[in-house]
């Protein structure tokens, strides 16, 4: 029996007019993600988008592969039938039954997109009801409370199926845009990129690297965590800003309890330097508020105050403990709590500034040549594609 | 590319790798199979082991093959307690050795066999007073290393031989020998057991050796087909092995240019402000442990990675955690932190050791604190 994949895009309808714009874009972005695993036909008809096999490939590894795509809501495996009375009354009759092996009671839904098809919605649930207790005299129908639903749907096809599988949900990705992330190897930033991806931000990372002080073990960490990513973000451009001078000069000419601040506020200026070249509407951070010293509300106003665009930080009102619950469900955090050293970790203050002053921090940091500071770093910047 | 962490493990030869090569190529069929090829491996496989004995002066039955250093220390330990399930003996060790030894007792203590470690000096040797007082009629084994791979402290294993054997006849004496191995004189006459490991001497990886006088003494943790008279299952890895053999011919005992390496390193290493040298003076030539004290540890080993020089930040075999050794001689957390273990070879040469102090002093005054 030829199986498909049947996918409900999610709250795509809220967006009137622009509708085909988001359907166009999940379908593609469905084209994308499974590529290389066969040769299926991607369709898009009425309200659902199915996915076909032009051969005999197994829809299964697909079906998992979609389920951590943005914007379907839910999906299932269909089986195809001709639309002809007698195969749907009798082999898709079996296959219902089969499906139902396990459960007292069930209903039939049925919906008719092809409006020629003779029988009409619920003359098709009544028949396919008649024929599956016809099968199996010990089920009953249950409208109200069914331990499971037999769909049919008329569409190019009959479809038959059961059990929707809840979809990744979301947005489809590149639907809101892109967005550069502050990407740090920890287990906060991972989790914000997916976050903002499952909102249809297409990403762009940005990691900062401070040899000798951080190793290249560090940087391969943060490689893996993006290909990780890659999964619901698609690929992803990793720019390795070369942020030794920096730092060094912090250390060089700043008090130390400014130095987290001072640091992260050139963060802010490089990533958005990056932004704006790569076309970007947003940062993204992985902050949480009040989980270390600069990420109080003082300091995170001290360092929005050096970028323009938005920052989003999907994480501000969550703790440690739910951050790492999602970082387990994608999968991510076994590689960030690698115990790498990352650039944040370099020169800690022995005690930072929690509530500082913008004009103490403002003249902390007049102490340096900002701009060459930063053209020289965004010269020594690599680009990888993950 | 100057490589000063030999400890970690060596280069193979050349002499090595087409010995390899050829074996691969031309010996694949299996020791112990009964046909003229795997007969033809069988005699080569007895020849290797001839040729490594010899080198050893040991008898070539009591040595047996296995995948390194860290399986040879599991066989012995573990195996010293299985083999003694019912008796409640225990095992001494110390607390400096490494960890294939240390988790193995750990393993070994969960059979029923009780562990006492033996006091270190401030050198990290071990007390010689301490370990007579702690032998008793139920010790079954003593395992101490010849050289720590971290310091290269070398222990005084003929003397401790020497007291376990006069206070019980029974107890046996294993030495972690893999650091020594070729390098400095085992006394093999003086101890019943010894591991050693090939990748440590110019040999391939995942090939060791466990020298065992009397096989009965243990009863083996790694079983199955019965390979290496039942002391180590699993099919003779006779490719390597052959490898293995032609390391240890090709290991001479010169180690002059290593000797002038670390005597000069000492040097000019203590002519540098806050360089420390952690190695004490009568450490193995082949190890110098040292601190840079305005670096973290981690940190110099990069810098010096970009210069292409590659030293290790504690031991390769304990990344991210702090050196078990260099707490255990308590040296203070700063010198602790910032310590590097600088590992030689014989083909190391001093004008990479003076290329070594000129790099080090380029990077402390680039990227240490001032």
């Amino acid at each position: 029996m030829k199986k498909m994949i049947l996918i409900k895009p999610g709250e795509l309808y809220l967006k009137g007019k622009n509708r085909y714009i988001f359907e166009n874009r999940l379908s593609d972005n469905i084209k994308k993600a499974i590529s290389g695993m066969g040769d299926f036909e991607v369709k898009k008809s009425q309200s659902a988008i199915t996915v076909i096999p032009r051969g005999q490939e197994d829809t299964d590894p697909v079906f998992q592969r979609l389920q951590k795509v943005f914007g379907i809501a839910r999906l299932s495996t269909a089986y195809i039938f001709p639309k002809d009375l007698d195969v749907i009354f009798s082999e898709g009759a079996d296959l219902a039954v089969s499906l139902l092996q396990n459960e007292k009671t069930f209903k039939v839904e049925s919906k008719r997109s092809d409006k020629k098809f003779k029988l009409k919605s619920p003359e098709i649930s009544k028949l396919m009801g008649a024929e599956i207790l016809k099968r199996n005299g010990k089920l009953k129908v249950d409208v109200n409370n069914p331990d499971r639903t037999i769909f049919v749907e008329i569409r190019d096809s009959a479809f038959i199926h059961t059990n929707q599988t809840k979809g990744a949900g979301g947005l489809p990705l590149g639907s809101s845009g892109k967005g550069t992330l502050l990407l740090s190897g920890g287990i906060d930033s991972p989790v914000s990129a997916y976050l903002m991806a499952k909102r249809g931000l297409k990403l762009n990372a940005v990691h900062f690297t401070s040899p000798p002080f951080t190793s290249p073990a560090a940087e391969d960490k943060v490689k893996r965590l993006v290909e990780k990513l890659n999964v619901f973000t698609g690929s992803m451009d990793l720019y390795l800003v070369y942020f030794t001078e920096i730092q060094q000069a912090i250390r060089e000419k700043c008090k130390e309890e400014y130095f987290t601040l001072i640091m992260r506020r050139f963060m802010m200026r490089i990533a958005e330097n990056i932004a704006f070249k790569t076309g970007s509407k947003a940062l993204i951070t992985g902050e949480s508020l009040g989980q270390v010293a600069s990420q109080t509300l003082p300091a995170l106003n001290s360092t929005d105050s050096v970028a323009t665009m938005s920052i989003l930080r999907p994480l501000i009102g969550l703790d440690k403990f739910e951050i790492s619950e999602i970082s387990q469900k994608i999968d991510t955090y076994d590689i960030s709590c690698e115990p790498y050293e990352d650039c944040c970790t370099v020169f800690t203050p022995t005690h930072p500034k929690i509530n500082p002053k913008m004009e103490d921090v403002i003249r902390e940091e007049q102490k340096l040549d900002i701009d060459e500071l930063i053209s020289k770093a965004l010269e020594k910047t690599r680009k990888e594609i993950i | 590319m100057i490589y000063f962490d030999n400890a970690s493990t060596t280069k193979p030869t050349k002499d090595v790798i087409d010995i390899m090569a050829q074996a691969n190529y031309t010996n694949f069929a299996n020791a112990s199979s009964l046909h003229k090829i795997g007969n033809d491996s069988k005699n080569l496989l007895e020849a290797s082991r001839k040729q490594i004995a010899d080198f050893l002066s040991i008898k070539s039955d009591d040595l047996y093959f296995t995948s390194g250093g860290t399986e040879s220390n599991n066989i012995m330990l573990i195996g010293s307690a299985l083999k003694n399930l019912k008796s409640r003996g225990n095992i001494i060790t110390d607390r400096l050795e490494h960890p294939s030894v240390i988790e193995a007792c750990k393993i070994a203590e969960l059979l029923g066999t009780e562990i006492r470690f033996v006091k270190s000096d401030k050198d990290g040797k071990i007390d010689l007073a301490n370990l007579q007082e702690l032998i008793d009629e139920k010790t079954l084994l003593c395992s101490f290393m010849l050289v720590n791979n971290e310091t290269g402290v070398v222990n005084p294993i003929e003397q401790a031989a020497e007291i376990i054997h006069s206070k019980n006849q029974k107890t046996l004496l294993h030495c972690d020998a893999v650091q020594g191995f070729t390098k400095i004189n085992l006394p093999t006459k003086d101890i019943d057991a010894f591991s050693v490991s090939s990748h440590k001497i110019h040999g391939p990886k995942g090939i060791g050796a466990l020298y065992l006088k009397n096989k009965n003494a243990v009863r083996t943790p790694v079983t199955g087909g019965g390979q290496e008279k039942n002391l180590r299952g699993g099919t003779e890895a006779l490719p390597i092995i052959m490898g293995f053999a032609k390391a240890v011919s090709a290991s001479v005992k010169q180690k002059k240019n290593v000797y002038e390496i670390n005597k000069y390193l000492r040097k000019e290493l203590t002519k540098i402000k806050d360089v420390v040298i952690n190695s004490p003076d009568d450490a193995s030539d082949y190890i110098l442990n040292i601190s840079i004290l305005p670096l973290p540890s981690e940190v110099a080993r990069n810098a010096l990675s970009m210069e292409e020089i590659y030293v290790s930040s504690g031991s390769a075999c304990t990344k991210g955690h702090e050196s078990h050794v260099l707490v255990g001689l308590n040296l203070p957390k700063d010198r602790r932190q910032s310590a590097i273990r600088l590992s030689f070879s014989d083909y190391n040469t001093l004008d990479e050791a003076k290329v070594f102090v000129e790099k080090l002093k380029e990077i402390i005054t680039k990227y240490g604190v001032k």
